[in-house]
C-alpha cells in the first residue's frame, strides 16, 4: 500500500554506525515518521522487503555488503518512485556521487550529516514521492474519466505535422503509437465526412477560430464509431500557427440512442415499416414541395376480415400476416413509393412521380392479386383479401390529413362493396361520409327520444298455411317525423357501435310483445330477431337476452336469433361458442340471408343452426329470365340434409310460391303474404291465418 | 545554546541542534558515542599498518560518527588518515593514531562538560 501522507511515512535507516542510526531515528520519529534501523545491507534488504518503506537512508561504507551493492539489490525490489533511496556518504567526490546514482539512489547526503538539512531532505523526498503518486493517481483518474466520457485530447504540431492523441482514441484506433501524421488521420475519417473535416481543419489553420463537427471512424475491429470533434487553432504573437488543440468525444452510443428514438417515433416495431407519423411527415413534405402539381396518390389499404383471423387464429399469426402484408405490398409497388403501417390492419402507400393513372391501375391490381394469394403461417394456408381506397392530389384539395381521410373513406367504400377491390375517392364518398354523420345524429336522437318502433313480417308454414311466427324489423322516426329506412341507419349503427344499445332495446320490446301475444292467446309465435356482429363482441350478450326473456316469461324457443354468414365469419370460434350457449338454453337459431356470402357447408355443420333462411336474391328471379331456381333448390336440399327448417325470404309471386311448394320448402316470408306489419295489423293477419290455407297455393 | 564554546574540538552549531532535537536522549547518545569511539581507537592502536584495509573501515566509522555528533576536529583527522590509508601513505599513520587519541580525549572532556551542563 502506498502511503500518500508524507508525515506518517515509513523510513528505513541502514547504517553500521549506531550513533547515526539512533540520531536519525530520534529526529525522524519526532517528525512523525515510523523509523526502522538496520546495521548492514543484508538485514536492511530483509527489513525493506518486510515493511516496504517509503524512503531508505543508506550508508555507503558498511560491513558485509556496501551501500552501493545494497542499493542495487533494493532497486531490484522497488522502483525509483516506489521507494526513495538517499545515500549517506562521507565521500563527496564526483565519482562516489555518480556511483550512488548509478546504483539507483534518488539523492545523497554528505557526512557529517547536517541534521537540519537531513530532516528537510527526507521530507522533500517524501513529498516528491507523494506528489508522484498523486500525479499517477490523477492521471489514472483522468484517463478513467476520459474513458468513461469517451474523450480524447489531441494536438496538432505544424512543425512535425503530427497529431498526438491521449486517451481512448489511441487505444481504439492506433497500433501502439500516440502520434500520426495529419494526413493519416484524415485517411482514417469516413469517406463521406473527410472532405468537410479537412476543409474545416484547413480553414482554422489559415484563419484561426474553431470548429465542432461529428465524424465517423472505424475502429480496429472495423466497427463504425462516431466522434464529436472540437478543434481550436492557437497562433503565436508573430501570427504563425503554433498548434491546433482539441477533443474527440465518442458519441457513438448517443447517436445510436438518438437513431433508435427516431426509429421508434417514425417506424412500426412489428413490421419495420414507417408508421402513421412517418406517413404524415413524408406526405406533408411532398405536398408542400409539389409546386408543379405533379400527381401524388395516397392508397389506403385495409385487410378484409383481418379481425376474425386475429380472433380465431391468435395474434401471433395475425402479426405474421401483417409482416408478410407489408412485404407483399412493397413487392407490388414501385420502389419510389412509401409504404406505411398506418393503423392495426391499415396500410398507406404514398405514390409519387406518376406519369398517368394507368400505371396506378396496374399497381392496384398487383396489390389486390398479391394479397389474395394464400398466406402461409405455421404451415397453415390463410386466405385474405384487401380493400384499397385511392385519393389523388391535386384532384383532391387539402393537406395530408384530408388526403389520407379521403383515401380511408374510399377504402371503407370498397369494403362495404364486398372487399377485394379498389375504389377511388370522389365527392360522393365524401358526401356519404357526411350523410353517415347526419344519420348517426338521427340515431342518437331516436335513442334519446324513443323514436324506434318494431314491425313484424309474418312467416307462414307452407304445409299448413298457418302463421307460425314473424321476423321483427325495426323502424326509426327522424327528427322531422319521417321514417328512416333500416337500410340507411343500420349500417351506420353497426359502424358506430350504437347497434348494441339498439339491439337490447329490440330484445326487450319483442319479449314484451310476445308476452302480450301469449296473454291474447297467440301462443308459440316464433319471432326472429336479427343479431349484429357487434353484439357478439359484448361479453354480456347471452345473459342480457336471457334476462329479457325471463322478465317477460317468454318461452325461449319463441326467440329466433338470426345471424348472417358474415357475422359468423367475423370470428367463427367465438360465434360458435355463443350460439351453442344460446342453443343449450333453448333458443332457436337462424342463418339469415343464406347464399349471399360464403355458403360453406362445413361452416354450417359446425354451427348449431335450426333454420336456414334463403336470401331473397335467390327467390326474386324464379320464373323469370336467368332465374336462380337451381341455387334455391340446392339450398333447400342442403338445409334438409342438415335437418334444418328452410325459410324462403322475399316470396312475392305465385311462381315463387309454386316453386317453393314443389321444392318442399318449409316456410315462407314475403310480400306474397304480407309486408312487415305494425302490431295491430299483425294481430289481424294472425287471426286470418291462424287456421291456415287462407292464401296458400294449392300445388298439384 | 551550550556554554562549551571557542574550542576546536566541537561544532557548537551541531551540538546545539542535536540537544534541541534529541532532548534527553542526547546524553545517552553522546555517552554511547564516547564508548564506541573509545573502542575504535583501541582497535586502531592495536592494528599494524599492514592491515590498512581494516584500519580504513575503523577510521571511516570513527570519522562518520564523530562528524555526526559535532566532533569535527576528530572527524577531520580521521578523514586525513583515511585518505592517506587509501593512498597507501602509511608512514604517518602512527602519528595520526596518536593525534586521534589525544583529540578524542579533548573532545570527551568537552562532551562530558556539556553533559554536565544540560543534565
Amino acid at each position: 500500500m502506498i502511503s500518500l501522507d508524507e508525515t506518517v511515512s515509513k523510513v528505513l535507516v541502514i547504517d553500521d554506525d549506531v550513533i547515526t542510526r539512533k540520531t536519525i531515528s530520534k529526529m525522524l520519529s519526532q517528525s512523525g515518521c515510523t523509523v526502522y534501523t538496520k546495521p548492514n545491507g543484508v538485514e536492511g534488504i530483509e527489513c525493506a522487503q518486510e515493511v516496504k518503506p517509503d524512503i531508505i537512508l543508506l550508508d555507503v561504507m558498511m560491513p558485509l555488503i556496501n551501500g552501493y551493492q545494497t542499493c542495487v539489490k533494493l532497486r531490484e525490489l522497488f522502483d525509483h518512485n516506489e521507494v526513495k533511496i538517499i545515500m549517506l556518504t562521507g565521500m563527496n567526490d564526483g565519482s562516489s556521487v555518480d556511483r550512488a546514482f548509478d546504483a539507483g539512489a534518488n539523492d545523497f547526503i554528505v557526512k557529517p550529516i547536517n541534521w537540519q538539512l537531513l530532516v528537510k531532505r527526507v521530507r522533500y523526498a517524501l513529498r516528491e514521492r507523494y506528489m508522484h503518486y498523486q500525479l499517477v493517481e490523477n492521471e489514472a483518474m483522468l484517463k478513467q474519466s476520459q474513458r468513461m466520457a469517451g474523450i480524447t485530447y489531441w494536438e496538432f504540431d505544424p512543425e512535425t505535422d503530427q497529431v498526438t492523441f491521449s486517451g481512448v482514441f489511441a487505444d481504439e484506433h492506433l497500433e501502439n503509437v500516440k502520434s500520426i501524421t495529419k494526413d493519416r488521420f484524415f485517411e482514417m475519417v469516413h469517406d463521406e465526412d473527410r472532405e468537410l473535416i479537412h476543409k474545416e481543419f484547413c480553414r482554422i489553420c489559415l484563419h484561426g477560430g474553431s470548429y465542432h463537427k461529428d465524424l465517423r471512424i472505424h475502429d480496429k475491429k472495423n466497427n463504425e464509431m462516431i466522434y464529436q470533434q472540437q478543434a481550436e487553432a492557437m497562433f503565436g504573437s508573430d501570427g504563425y500557427l503554433i498548434r491546433i488543440i482539441g477533443t474527440l468525444q465518442d458519441v457513438t452510443k448517443e447517436h445510436h440512442a438518438a437513431a433508435l428514438i427516431e426509429y421508434q417515433k417514425y417506424y412500426d416495431d412489428l413490421t419495420g415499416a414507417p408508421n402513421k407519423s412517418s406517413h404524415y411527415r413524408d406526405l406533408d413534405t411532398l405536398l408542400s414541395r409539389n409546386k408543379d402539381s405533379e400527381l401524388i396518390v395516397v392508397l389506403f389499404i385495409g385487410l378484409d376480415r383481418f379481425k376474425s383471423i386475429n380472433n380465431s387464429l391468435g395474434y401471433k399469426i395475425g402479426d405474421e400476416i401483417l409482416k408478410q402484408s407489408v412485404e407483399r405490398i412493397k413487392a407490388a409497388i414501385d420502389e419510389h413509393c412509401i409504404v406505411c403501417r398506418y393503423s392495426g390492419d391499415g396500410f398507406t402507400v404514398i405514390v409519387k412521380g406518376l406519369k398517368n393513372l394507368g400505371v396506378l391501375e396496374v399497381m392496384l391490381r398487383l396489390i389486390l392479386k398479391s394479397m389474395s394469394d394464400p398466406f402461409v403461417v405455421e404451415n397453415e394456408e390463410i386466405y385474405l383479401s384487401c380493400s384499397i381506397g385511392i385519393a389523388v392530389s391535386p384532384l383532391e384539395d387539402g393537406d395530408a390529413v384530408h388526403l389520407t381521410e379521403c383515401a380511408e373513406n374510399a377504402m371503407n367504400q370498397a369494403k362495404t362493396s364486398g372487399g377485394n377491390q379498389y375504389c377511388y375517392h370522389s365527392v360522393n364518398i365524401s358526401q356519404t361520409a357526411i350523410n353517415k354523420r347526419e344519420v348517426e345524429k338521427q340515431i342518437r336522437y331516436a335513442i334519446e327520444y324513443d323514436k324506434f318502433m318494431m314491425v313484424y313480417q309474418p312467416q307462414i308454414d307452407l304445409r299448413t298455411g298457418a302463421c307460425i311466427g314473424a321476423e321483427a324489423l325495426i323502424r326509426m322516426e327522424g327528427q322531422h317525423g319521417e321514417i328512416i329506412s333500416p337500410l340507411d341507419f343500420i349500417p351506420v349503427a353497426e359502424e358506430t357501435g350504437l347497434i348494441v344499445e339498439i339491439g337490447y332495446w329490440i330484445i326487450n320490446v319483442v319479449c314484451k310483445q310476445i308476452n302480450t301475444w301469449e296473454s291474447m292467446g297467440m301462443n308459440n309465435l316464433r319471432i326472429g330477431i336479427n343479431l349484429s356482429a357487434r353484439q357478439f363482441n359484448d361479453p354480456g350478450l347471452v345473459n342480457k337476452i336471457k334476462e329479457a326473456v325471463d322478465k317477460y316469461k317468454v318461452p325461449k324457443q319463441c326467440i329466433d336469433l338470426e345471424i348472417t354468414e358474415s357475422t359468423m365469419m367475423d370470428d367463427m370460434v367465438e360465434t360458435q361458442k355463443i350460439l351453442t350457449e344460446f342453443k343449450n338454453n333453448g333458443f332457436t337459431i337462424s342463418m339469415d340471408d343464406f347464399g349471399t356470402g360464403y355458403s360453406s357447408l362445413s361452416y354450417l355443420q359446425k354451427m348449431p343452426i335450426d333454420i336456414l333462411k334463403i336470401d331473397r336474391a335467390f327467390i326474386k328471379d324464379i320464373g323469370e329470365n336467368g332465374d336462380n331456381s337451381e341455387i334455391a333448390k340446392t339450398i333447400i336440399a342442403m338445409g334438409h340434409a342438415l335437418n334444418m327448417v328452410v325459410i324462403a325470404e322475399g316470396a312475392e309471386t305465385k311462381d315463387h310460391m309454386s316453386f317453393l311448394h314443389e321444392e318442399l320448402c318449409d316456410e315462407v316470408q314475403g310480400y306474397y303474404y304480407s309486408p312487415p306489419l305494425e302490431v295491430n295489423k299483425f294481430n289481424e293477419f294472425y287471426y286470418t291465418y291462424v287456421s291456415g290455407f287462407e292464401k296458400s297455393v294449392h300445388c298439384s | 545554546m551550550n556554554n562549551v564554546s571557542n574550542n576546536i574540538y566541537l561544532d557548537n552549531e551541531t551540538t546545539s541542534m542535536l540537544i534541541d532535537a534529541l532532548e534527553e536522549d542526547f546524553i545517552d547518545i553522546i555517552k554511547e558515542y564516547m564508548q564506541n569511539a573509545e573502542q575504535h581507537i583501541v582497535s586502531l592502536k592495536g592494528m599494524d599498518v599492514e592491515r590498512s584495509r581494516d584500519m580504513i573501515d575503523v577510521v571511516h566509522a570513527l570519522k562518520g560518527s564523530s562528524g555526526n555528533v559535532g566532533a569535527i576536529y576528530l572527524s577531520a583527522i580521521c578523514d586525513k588518515m583515511e585518505s592517506d590509508l587509501r593512498l597507501n601513505k602509511l608512514s604517518g599513520i602512527d602519528e595520526y593514531v596518536k593525534d586521534i587519541d589525544s583529540t578524542f580525549r579533548g573532545t570527551c572532556e568537552l562532551l562530558e562538560k556539556l553533559i554536565q551542563e544540560i543534565s
